[in-house]
């Protein structure tokens, strides 16, 4: 199985194409092909190492392939200068994991900083627009507040109104769930579910809790290293369903193994609530 | 380690020195185009210079002073075996403006502001922050770096003036109010030694220099910082230790060439 975005019926909007990738002496995956459909949430899942934020970062053309194409909106970002990709990136919101605001600046400021830098909106209306998104997140009164002061779940909040603040067509998210508890995560699910289905916006995320990536997403992803009967790093994709009914072992492996960890994806999973 | 082995280490250092050397040059013209071009950043520029500038007055008044009152207390204890104790203004004066100032001045400010540039550059790395504003087509060597170094450029001469007054001060208060020596002597000693010219603009110049020396390398050792807190640490230290070396090499180059 090796369903692709368009083989589904939709635009892709971001696709890769033959990738190769490697830190230094570390190869992290060969050969990589995988797109991601236009106005539809999909999810990279993969194990430890697999590469998966590094896809995130490739789209965003913060880190370079050795090989290969990436097309993000159309254009072929591996051929892009770093100058000519800020044309790119201003189409692209990017929450990090660990929310990469900037900390010296307030809240407000954080989401504002943007508008200020790309927009000719006078103060009243980036104020109207800061509050209109950390609204739409659910953050009230933390204007003033740093984002040291916040915690894990609303500095992940402030961080995906600051990545959808200036209307981009493609939202990427590098592990929003990790760290999380329950209650953040489904807030943070739902979230990013009702960006995608209100604006349209096309979400890329990165993730290693099944369970929520089995409810919210539309087409996921996976990752699989090279072995002995598969060289170069294979994409299996397709929709939640479609992976869970895969025949692929390393699929099955995958799936079984992360279930097995004994936390409460496996029971969720185990109860079919994914 | 065989002599084939030293040789290929060495050859290995001098290849890294060279790609170091490289990848700083790029930085400078990226840090010189960021600034030639807009937005201009006042705002910003106002804030490093500030942290640089302001922050450190208070460790630059301090050894000001106490380097004055140290180099009276020394150069009358070695003018008096000559009877040349008059001269005092003038030893303290060209010491401080055309030597200690400039370079005192520089290494203080490495290890106060000089550091904690590449801390904070660094550690925006490892936060992924430089990372977030590349993501809003922002480019940090514009926003975060370029500011920084131009506070630091713009910032040293007046640390140094300030400094070097200090200085003066301080040997005046050991000089006369100390060691006895006529207040007017002091003075006019000291205005008769010091050309404005060579003197005071040459120290401004060297303070010029180093202000843009510490500026590059400690933005740029915390721009190339690993994103770890090892990293972090790393390249703090490596930017007082770089920082403080080029400052010395640099001071004798510029007064070998240009006398100052």
């Amino acid at each position: 199985m090796n369903l692709t975005p368009d083989a589904a019926g939709a635009d892709v909007h971001v696709a890769l194409e033959r990738v190769d990738m490697a830190f230094g002496d570390r190869q992290v995956f060969r050969g990589l092909s995988c797109a991601f459909a236009a106005g539809k949430v999909s999810v990279i899942l993969g194990g430890s190492g697999s590469g998966k934020s590094t896809v995130l970062r490739l789209i965003g053309g913060l880190v370079r392939p050795q090989a290969g194409h990436i097309f993000v909106a159309g254009e072929d970002v591996t051929c892009l200068s770093e100058r000519q990709l800020y044309g790119v990136r201003k189409k692209l919101g990017m929450m990090f994991q660990g929310g990469a605001l900037l900390d010296s600046l307030t809240i407000y400021e954080n989401l504002a900083f943007p508008l200020r830098e790309h927009t000719s909106l006078d103060e009243r209306a980036i104020a109207a627009a800061v509050h209109r998104r950390l609204d739409a997140v659910g953050l009230t009164d933390v204007d003033r507040l740093l984002p040291s002061q916040l915690s894990g779940g609303m500095l992940r909040r402030a961080a995906l109104a600051r990545a959808i603040i200036l209307d981009p067509v493609i939202v990427l998210c590098d592990e929003p769930f990790s760290g999380l508890d329950p209650v953040s995560v489904k807030r943070i699910e739902n979230l990013l579910v009702q960006i995608n289905q209100r604006l349209g916006i096309t979400i890329v995320l990165v993730s290693h809790h099944i369970a929520s990536t089995m409810r919210m997403a539309e087409h996921v992803v996976l990752l699989l290293q090279s072995d002995d009967h598969h060289p170069g790093t294979t994409a299996v994709a397709g929709s939640p369903e479609e992976l869970r009914q895969s025949s692929d072992p390393r699929v099955v492996a995958f799936l079984t193994d992360e279930c097995d960890d004994g936390d409460a994806r496996a029971a969720d999973v185990a109860a079919g609530n994914t | 380690m065989g002599p084939a082995a030293a040789v290929q280490e060495l050859g290995w250092y001098a290849l890294r020195f060279v790609d170091q050397l490289g990848k700083l040059t790029v930085f400078a013209a990226q840090i010189l185009r960021a600034l030639a071009s807009p937005p201009v950043r006042v705002r910003v520029f106002v804030q490093a210079v500030f942290d640089v500038g302001v922050l450190s007055l208070i460790i630059i008044c301090v050894s000001g002073t106490a380097v004055g009152m140290v180099l009276s207390l020394q150069g009358y204890n070695t003018l008096v075996r000559f009877g040349a104790e008059q001269s005092l203004g003038a030893v303290v004066g060209l010491s401080l403006i055309r030597e200690l100032g400039p370079v005192l001045t520089a290494l203080l400010a490495t290890g106060r502001a000089g550091s904690a540039t590449a801390a904070e550059i660094g550690t925006m790395v490892a936060t992924e922050q430089l990372d977030g504003l590349r993501m809003m087509a922002v480019d940090p060597i514009d926003l975060v770096v370029a500011p920084k170094a131009l506070a630091m450029t713009v910032a040293m001469p007046l640390l140094s003036a300030l400094f070097i007054t200090f200085g003066l001060f301080g040997g005046y208060l050991v000089g006369v109010g100390l060691m006895g020596i006529d207040g007017g002597t002091y003075m006019s000693s000291l205005q008769s030694a010091v050309d404005f010219r060579d003197d005071v603009l040459g120290s401004l110049l060297k303070a010029l220099v180093f202000g843009g020396l510490v500026g590059l390398i400690a933005t740029f050792r915390g721009f190339t910082s690993a994103p770890t807190s090892a990293g972090v640490s790393a390249a703090t230290t490596s930017t007082v230790v770089v920082a403080s070396v080029c400052i010395l090499l640099f001071d004798y180059v510029i007064t070998a060439l240009w006398g100052v």
